[in-house]
C-alpha cells in the first residue's frame, strides 16, 4: 500500500465519520424539534387548563356542604347498610311497629340506572302506630322509596285499637357495594 | 509527440492520478459536512436548551392537568348523585294515596286491605278489599274513588253486588299519572 492509498483511506474514514456524526446531529435535531412545538403547545394550553382548575376547585370549595349533603342520602357501602338497616329498625320500634325481615339484597335499578338495597319487610302494630311509621318512612332522609306495600286491616275487639300487619318492599340507592 | 513513457509507468501514474482527485473529493465532501455541521450546531444547541427551560413548567402543566381530572371526576360523580337522588326524589309516594282512598271510604265501607305494586317507578293502580254496608255504600264509594283527581277509574266487578248487605268487594283503583 503506496503512500498515497493510506491517505486515501484516512481521508475516506474521516469524511464516512463527519457524515455519519452529521446525520445524527440532524436526525437529533429533528426529534427535539418536535418535543420543542408539543412542549410549547403544552405551554400556551396550561393558562386555560389553570383558569379551568381555578374554577373547578372553587366549585367544588363552594358545594363542599351541598355535596356532604348529597353523599349523606346515599347509602355508602356495608357500614352504610348496616346503619341504614338498624335507622329503620329503630324507626319502627319508636313507633311501636314490630318489624321482620325477610329479605335483602342488593341490584341494579334499570329505570334509575343505579344500584339499590331493596329490603322486604313483614310488619305489625295499631293502625295508628302503623300509619305513622309508613309516612315517616316514605319521609326518611335516604334516597329511598316504597316499591310495594300491602295492608290488612282488622278491627280491634272490645277496648283494644284497630290492628293492621303488611309487608312492605322498600328501596334504597347505594353506593360501593357490588350488586 | 512522443510518449516516452513505459506502459507500467503510465498505469502507476493514472491510478496516482485518480486516488489524487477521490482525495480531493473526499476532502470538498468533508469540507462541507463540517460547514453544514458548524450551520447547524447554533439551532441544535438553542432548542436543546429551550427544552431544558421548559421541562419545569411541561412538569407543573402536566401535574395541575392531573390534578383537575381529579377534580373533573369529582364533580361529575357529585352530578351523578345530585341526578339520582333529584330522580327518586320524583318517585311518586305511595301513601297519601292509600290516605286519601281511606278518607274517601265513608262510614258505611270498611276497608280491610290495600295492595300496592308500582310498574317501574309509578303507583298505576290499587288493589283494595273489604266489607260495604250495601250496594249503594259500596257505589258510593267506588263513584267517590273515580270523582278524585288522583284517581282514574274504581271498577266494582259485577260478582260484588250479589249481595245486598254486608258486602265483601275487591276493587282495584287506577291512579291518575302525574301532571
Amino acid at each position: 500500500m503506496t503512500a498515497t492509498t493510506k491517505r486515501l483511506l484516512i481521508v475516506s474514514l474521516i469524511t464516512a465519520a463527519l457524515v455519519g456524526a452529521l446525520v445524527w446531529l440532524l436526525l437529533r435535531l429533528q426529534t427535539n424539534a418536535a418535543e420543542l412545538r408539543v412542549a410549547l403547545q403544552t405551554i400556551a394550553n396550561e393558562a386555560a387548563v389553570e383558569r379551568e382548575f381555578l374554577a373547578v376547585s372553587e366549585l367544588l370549595d363552594d358545594t363542599t356542604e351541598q355535596r356532604a349533603a348529597l353523599s349523606g342520602l346515599i347509602v355508602d357501602g356495608q357500614q352504610g347498610s348496616i346503619d341504614f338497616l338498624t335507622y329503620i329498625e329503630t324507626l319502627a320500634s319508636a313507633r311501636g311497629v314490630t318489624l321482620t325481615g325477610t329479605r335483602l339484597e342488593t341490584a341494579e335499578q334499570p329505570t334509575l340506572k343505579t344500584n339499590v338495597i331493596t329490603l322486604s319487610y313483614n310488619f305489625s302494630g295499631t293502625t295508628t302506630a302503623v300509619d305513622a311509621f309508613l309516612t315517616q318512612l316514605e319521609h326518611i332522609p335516604y334516597a329511598s322509596y316504597l316499591e310495594s306495600l300491602t295492608l290488612n286491616r282488622q278491627r280491634g275487639t272490645a277496648g283494644s285499637p284497630e290492628e293492621t300487619t303488611g309487608s312492605l318492599t322498600l328501596q334504597v340507592v347505594v353506593t360501593n357495594i357490588e350488586s | 509527440m512522443i510518449n516516452l513513457i513505459p506502459p507500467a509507468a503510465k498505469r502507476f501514474m493514472k491510478r496516482e492520478y485518480w486516488m489524487r482527485v477521490a482525495v480531493v473529493w473526499l476532502l470538498l465532501l468533508g469540507g462541507l459536512v463540517v460547514v453544514a455541521a458548524v450551520l447547524t450546531a447554533p439551532s441544535f444547541v438553542l432548542v436543546e436548551s429551550q427544552l431544558r427551560a421548559y421541562e419545569s413548567q411541561i412538569q407543573t402543566a402536566a401535574a395541575v392537568a392531573s390534578e383537575q381530572r381529579a377534580l373533573t371526576e369529582e364533580v361529575t360523580r357529585a352530578n351523578q348523585l345530585a341526578d339520582t337522588v333529584y330522580s327518586v326524589g320524583t318517585i311518586p309516594k305511595v301513601y297519601p294515596y292509600l290516605n286519601r282512598i281511606a278518607e274517601l271510604q265513608g262510614e258505611a265501607v270498611m276497608l280491610t286491605r290495600f295492595s300496592v305494586t308500582r310498574v317501574e317507578t309509578a303507583v298505576a293502580s290499587i288493589n283494595v278489599a273489604g266489607v260495604a254496608a250495601t250496594r249503594q255504600s259500596l257505589t258510593n264509594f267506588s263513584d267517590a274513588v273515580v270523582a278524585d283527581p288522583l284517581f282514574t277509574a274504581a271498577d266494582v266487578p259485577l260478582s260484588n253486588l250479589a249481595n245486598n248487605e254486608d258486602i265483601a268487594f275487591s276493587i282495584s283503583i287506577v291512579v291518575a299519572e302525574p301532571e
